[in-house]
């Protein structure tokens, strides 16, 4: 019995023993999830290290908690997006050469079919199409920058925002990709195959791939 | 619902395709349980066999604050060790962030309350009529001691069992101070944290099923210390 202890305490250390690896120079950054998930970052990495021989390791967080890490000194650099906090990052001594690499398009999307015809149509007359066809629309709900954009538009378009009318869906699922099946889930969306409108936040950049979760 | 299923076959593919990210988690979980587990273990079995064996003043407030540390929420943990070794914090010097013994050290946490307090109730609950049989044979100390150690053995391997289980299956710490890093501290929990945040629930299920693979082979390989 004893023995068999001790046998298991080994078979323990030769687990543990292959964690102890010799590394290069790496190089931390902290960026966000959605950043992660476009695949970017597996593209770019092993260029990174053909060209610099320096690793790139990332950890994919909130924007908030990635600017905190920066803070602390945890990370070498950040990719983030929220320009305002990012400015006072800097701002406070914590960053240097802040750069911006890409921007976020905000675009009204719908079924390809168009029923409620907005099609060419400039955004305020979009969405008081959609008002006026009462076409369903699908609103983040969550107080992301996505959600914060649509308000906006709803403001400029001198609509107050349809928060009580029963084509206004809010989705609270806050994360984009989690957003997808929720959307999907909704019975709504299975009553009402390809009528759904909503805005979305777009990279412009071609290496910016949409979440493959599935389209609006 | 697809997903279940999808999800089944896709953990059967995983595995048996040697699909190297998924054995990266796979080996970083097995990896940084061990050391977790080796931390834990080593020091919860003599506190709880001292705890649960000794008779010391304020041993009853002892027992309180031990079995409250088992409510430790992962996440507070998670943060607790990351405030240390944080390159800013009292510990940074030791470049522990972002490391799967970074991680161990949390995990040490989680589980040490565990087998703490597992231990000792082993040892409490058959330490009276042992005793007074063994002191009726004539044991002297040594040998009380020892036979308490020896009979308790059961309840001890429960407790590690007890804590690996939580060790493997938290997200919170390895989350918060490995960073989920590809290749190097995603660990299977925080690979279906970041799976189920895709949207890819299939993805989230396949490495479900694989940590319990994980979980079901360790048992085995535990079961013959077991009562037969």
């Amino acid at each position: 019995m004893m023995k068999r202890f001790f046998a298991a305490l080994m078979l323990v250390f030769l687990a543990v023993a292959p964690a102890a690896m010799a590394e290069g120079p790496v190089l931390m950054m902290a960026t966000t999830t959605s950043t992660d998930n476009t695949g970017l970052l597996d593209y770019l990495s092993p260029e990174f290290k053909n060209d610099t021989g320096v690793e790139l390791r990332w950890t994919a967080t909130g924007t908030g908690k990635a600017l905190k890490m920066g803070e602390n000194c945890d990370v070498d650099l950040l990719m983030v997006h929220a320009p305002a906090a990012e400015k006072a990052f800097t701002e406070a001594g914590f960053g240097m050469d802040r750069k911006e690499i890409m921007f976020n398009d905000f675009v009204i999307i719908g079924p390809e079919a168009d029923p409620a015809g907005i099609k060419g149509k400039s955004v305020a007359e979009s969405l008081k199409t959609v008002m006026e066809k009462k076409a369903v629309f699908v609103s983040r709900g969550d107080n992301s920058g996505t959600h914060k954009k649509e308000l906006s538009l709803w403001k400029a378009a001198e609509i107050a925002v349809p928060e009580k009318e029963e084509w206004y869906v809010q989705d609270r699922a806050g994360n984009a990709g989690q957003h997808q099946h929720c959307r999907r889930e909704r019975r709504l969306y299975h009553d009402r195959p390809g009528n759904l409108y909503q805005i979305r936040s777009q990279c412009r950049r071609k290496s910016c791939v949409e979440n493959p979760g599935g389209r609006g | 619902m697809n997903f279940l299923l999808d999800g089944f076959l896709k953990a059967l593919e995983l595995l048996f395709s040697g699909d190297p990210e998924t054995w990266s988690a796979v080996s970083a979980t097995l990896r940084v349980s061990a050391l977790s587990m080796l931390a834990s273990l080593s020091m919860g079995i003599p506190a709880g066999f001292l705890l649960g064996y000794k008779q010391f003043a304020g041993k009853k407030q002892v027992r309180l604050i031990v079995d409250t540390f088992v409510a430790l929420p992962t996440v507070f943990i998670g943060l607790l060790v990351y405030a240390f070794l944080s390159r800013r914090g009292p510990l940074g010097d030791l470049q522990l962030l972002f490391t799967l013994p970074g991680i161990a050290i949390g995990q040490t946490l989680l589980a040490l309350p565990i087998v703490t307090a597992l231990t000792a109730t082993a040892v409490e609950s058959m330490d009276r009529d042992l005793r007074i049989t063994l002191m009726s044979l004539g044991a002297g100390r040594k040998q009380l001691f020892l036979s308490t150690l020896w009979e308790s053995r059961f309840g001890i391997l429960a407790a590690g069992i007890n804590a690996y289980g939580r060790v493997t299956t938290e997200v919170g710490i390895s989350m918060m101070v490995g960073g989920n890093i590809k290749w190097h501290t995603r660990t299977v929990t925080t690979a279906i944290a970041l799976e189920t945040n895709k949207g890819m629930f299939d993805m989230g299920i396949a490495l479900g099923l694989i940590l319990l693979a994980i979980a079901f082979v360790v048992n085995l390989s535990l079961s013959f210390l077991r009562k037969k």
